[in-house]
């Protein structure tokens, strides 16, 4: 009975580490990875190397979406293995021993083969042992010190804790867990929180955490005030370039699907999708639905929604979303089919948007911060003027005005055109001062998030 | 499949006399196989008359849908389709394969597929005659190449090393079995912004060459290997007489897509003794005249018809929405209306004949603009094609749950077993 309660109290706390340390680390394995209970899927997946692991593997990461359950399924999983172990050699803490290996092992992987081949490997095992002693006495020779207590009650803390370690230090020290909840927040559009979770400083060093805290900005209206206190160095800062990566894949379907863009959306929910196995997931089965939903196109919009409808958890998603689907049955897709643009260039991308829906601020904002941060004055000014009465009658955005005043030194008439508050013309005095008398460590600690102290600091040149 | 009905019906009669009475749940109609064949069977060449009820909460007391005909033939189709599954994506892919689909049944088995490394590209496969005797196929990445399979051994031909040293791409094998033209195409995507074309592939280069399998060696002709003329999708006429290809003609090539690029229809005389070309290349659909661009030529076994691609610019129809099959009848040169085989909203394109020449293969877009799905179409000994069908499947729904792409369809007599 102590045994079990030993192996109680370890699930517990197993458990317990997952869900309140690691919880989105579980949830994205979820939104990595796809199921259906289709025939298709069943018989492609029968076709890929290790099909059964990967299928049980496919089926159960489809309840991750709930960190509960997922931290349950995380810790019972390892503790099978432990289990089947102590069937063999009825020792709690021989059976604990390879407990750190499993987790270990499991680090990192994006399914859930590594547990499962623990599993199968120790079951595997404890049923050969049986049907062995079943017909022959097998005992293991046990030396009475593997008994002793004080052994046993070391060996066993000495394996929970290491444990404990291998979780902690593969999902929390190494910041794995920040960047998987990042990616929660910025799929669920939770946009407050993701400016909330991300220092300037790790924006400033790290290019995921920076282009999610830039897409937060423009989400809530902030980013022509504050892109550079987050870091915003270049137009190619805002959407990833290099996609070799399953989450910059997945960052750039959530950038496109939050801007509305659908061909990129589509571009890489499908790029994102081909990281796995059978060539979907359900990041982007969602994504690609809510895009068909939004657009208007019924064929597709129906497809991925009856698809995820044959997964376990999905019924409340799909359910949520027939009315719309029911309301784009006879409806003609929103795609717009002018002229053809190539893209790739975020800045000529941009600029197309806005030239679209001048209406949407976050073309503009998008287009001016990239040209900004390109130092591309002259074509900044340019669009300024144009979207400057559609967008920023009311009040213009603090990075714009810190930059009308420098083009106002070449052309005055921008400084009079358009409201420059007195505390930015102050500021920027004090800037100048600070520079020009080599007081630059408080200039750039001051003014760090300002466009001045990004030309400046960048360049080293006077702005 | 009915979509909404809960209860659903269908009444099969032929003379006026019911022949055979089917029902089902949640819109879902399956015919027993082997009622389905003796029926067949009754019925050749002759019309079976359907007649559909439905009922759901809505109407409890059913709907009788207006009856349809299907034709019977007595043209039998080969026995096998072999296609490639892929997802419509773009730069990647993961699981991918030739599939091969019993057109008795709905066994569908895979050829060869990138079970191994799931990186590798598998594509472009044909065979000699609809035989399942030979087979080649491309597979790109690492140990990839092109693979002969001919008399019951594998082989990887590198094409990098013989002749002109290019890899190589579309296939048409040689009538006689002994040689497989090919075109060598650089080619490239680039990626729209909006509408719902996203995608455009293209080439920056393209050349014929033919490998001849017994000498193991390639023959060229230095007019189709220029870099100002864009040559591809060749295909042999029945009797290996003429190799038939789309061709493009341009002062400068592109080093990116303009929709300048219009295919003609062409064909030269090649004299498989001497291993020569003719001299002169005939222009059978010239582009500049009368529009669009040229792909995928396909020349009925019987020799009598040409049926091809017919899109508004480009070489890659099947990201086309316009782009439609056009068919040439070879005697007269007159234009044959397959307009009953087209959809007019989606993209229907990469085609292939049957050995009888009275069936066709093609892949369309048209039930939901982005999953290539097949179609079988029969044409009469008049020419006259009819109404074509989507590939049967054994629960209708498939064709609409499957995540993949059908490409590149061809139909092959009996069952292929590589030794892989």
């Amino acid at each position: 009975m102590k045994r079990f309660f030993v192996f109680i109290l370890i699930s517990v706390l197993l458990w317990a580490m997952w869900f309140f340390l690691c919880p989105y680390s579980l949830v994205l394995l979820e939104g990595f990875d796809f199921f259906a209970a289709l025939p298709d899927f069943t018989f492609l997946n029968l076709d890929i190397p290790g099909a059964p692991l990967k299928y049980i593997s496919a089926f159960l990461l489809q309840f991750y979406a709930h960190p509960a359950l997922a931290a349950v399924i995380h810790t019972l999983l390892p503790m099978l293995s432990v289990f089947c172990i102590w069937l063999i050699f009825k020792n709690v803490w021989i059976a604990l021993l390879p407990l750190p290996l499993l987790l270990w092992y499991q680090t990192g992987d994006l399914s859930l083969v590594p547990y499962l081949t623990g599993v199968a490997v120790s079951a595997l095992a404890a049923v050969v042992y049986h049907i062995f002693a079943s017909f022959v006495r097998v005992s293991f020779p046990q030396p009475k010190i593997l008994n002793s207590k004080w052994l046993g009650i070391s060996m066993v803390s000495v394996s929970v804790l290491m444990s404990l370690f291998v979780i902690w230090n593969g999902y929390v020290r190494n910041g794995y867990e920040k960047i998987a909840r990042l990616d929660y927040l910025v799929e669920n559009r939770m946009w407050n929180e993701v400016i909330d979770s991300v220092s300037p400083q790790e924006a400033g060093y790290d290019d995921y955490r920076r282009k999610c805290v830039l897409l937060a900005l423009s989400e809530t209206g902030r980013l022509a005030d504050d892109a550079f206190l987050y870091g915003l160095s270049g137009s190619s800062d805002f959407v990833f370039g290099n996609t070799e990566n399953v989450m910059s894949r997945n960052f750039n379907m959530n950038f496109y699907s939050t801007s509305g863009l659908v061909n990129p959306t589509v571009y890489y929910a499908f790029q994102q999708a081909t990281q796995f196995v059978l060539g979907m997931n359900f990041d982007s089965a969602r994504c690609l639905a809510d895009t068909y939903l939004k657009v208007g196109d019924y064929a597709l919009a129906k497809k991925y929604l009856d698809i995820l409808s044959h997964s376990s958890c999905h019924g409340k998603w799909v359910r949520d979303r027939l009315d719309k689907l029911e309301s784009i049955r006879d409806a003609v897709p929103e795609y717009r089919v002018d002229e053809k643009h190539i893209w790739g260039n975020f800045v000529y991308d941009m600029s197309l948007m806005h030239e679209r829906c001048p209406e949407d601020r976050r073309f503009a904002d998008f287009l001016l911060c990239a040209l900004l941060a390109d130092r591309n004055k002259d074509l900044f000014y340019k669009y300024f003027q144009d979207v400057a009465a559609e967008h920023y009658q009311s009040s213009i955005p603090r990075l714009y005005q810190e930059i009308l005043l420098l083009i106002a030194q070449e052309e005055p008439e921008a400084a009079s055109r358009y409201e420059i508050s007195e505390e930015v013309r102050d500021q920027y005095k004090n800037f100048v001062y600070l520079v020009s008398s080599g007081r630059e460590k408080v200039a750039r600690k001051r003014y760090s998030g300002t466009y001045w102290a990004y030309l400046y600091f960048q360049n080293h040149k006077h702005p | 499949m009915l979509e909404g009905a809960d209860y659903v019906q269908a009444t099969l009669s032929s003379d006026v006399k019911e022949i055979l009475r089917v029902s089902g749940r949640d819109g879902i109609i399956e015919f027993p196989q082997s009622e389905w064949r003796s029926l067949l069977d009754k019925v050749k060449n002759g019309v079976i008359s359907v007649q559909v009820s439905a009922w759901n909460e809505e109407n409890p007391e059913g709907i009788m849908y207006r009856s349809f005909d299907i034709k019977v033939s007595d043209d039998l189709i080969d026995g096998w389709l072999t296609y490639r599954l892929i997802e419509p994506g773009y730069v990647e892919w993961r699981q991918m394969g030739i599939y091969q689909r019993n057109l008795s049944t709905f066994e569908e088995i895979p050829v060869v597929t990138n079970r191994e490394s799931s990186t590798n590209c598998v594509n472009c496969h044909h065979f000699p005659s609809h035989s399942s005797e030979s087979m080649m196929y491309h597979m790109r990445g690492a140990g990839g190449g092109t693979f002969l399979y001919d008399k019951g051994v594998l082989n990887k031909i590198d094409f990098t090393k013989i002749g002109p040293k290019k890899n190589v791409t579309y296939p048409a094998w040689h009538p006689d079995g002994g040689m497989i033209a090919f075109s060598s195409n650089t080619t490239r995507q680039i990626f729209y912004t909006e509408g719902k074309q996203q995608v455009e592939v293209f080439d920056t280069a393209s050349d014929l060459l033919v490998y001849d399998i017994h000498r193991g060696d390639v023959i060229t002709d230095s007019r189709f290997m220029t870099e100002d003329v864009l040559e591809t999708f060749p295909a042999w006429s029945h009797d290996g007489k003429y190799l038939y290809f789309a061709s493009h003609k341009s002062a400068s090539l592109p080093v990116l897509f303009t929709p300048d690029m219009h295919y003609d229809l062409v064909r030269v005389a090649f004299d498989s003794k001497t291993r020569t070309f003719g001299e002169k290349v005939d222009t059978l659909y010239n582009s500049r005249i009368s529009g669009g661009s040229v792909s995928h030529p396909r020349i009925s076994p019987d020799g009598r018809h040409l049926l091809y691609t017919l899109a508004d610019y480009g070489t890659f129809p099947v990201w086309h929405r316009e782009a439609d099959l056009r068919m040439m009848d070879l005697e007269t040169m007159a234009d044959v209306d397959v307009s009953v085989w087209n959809d007019c909203q989606e993209s229907d394109s990469y085609h292939s004949w049957a050995s009888g020449s009275r069936w066709v293969v093609f892949g369309s877009r048209r039930l939901d603009g982005r999953y290539t799905r097949l179609f079988l179409a029969y044409i009469d000994e008049d020419g006259k094609p009819h109404k074509p069908f989507l590939l049967p499947q054994e629960d209708p729904r498939q064709n609409m749950w499957r995540l993949k792409s059908y490409n590149a369809p061809e139909f092959i007599k009996n069952k292929i077993d590589l030794p892989l």
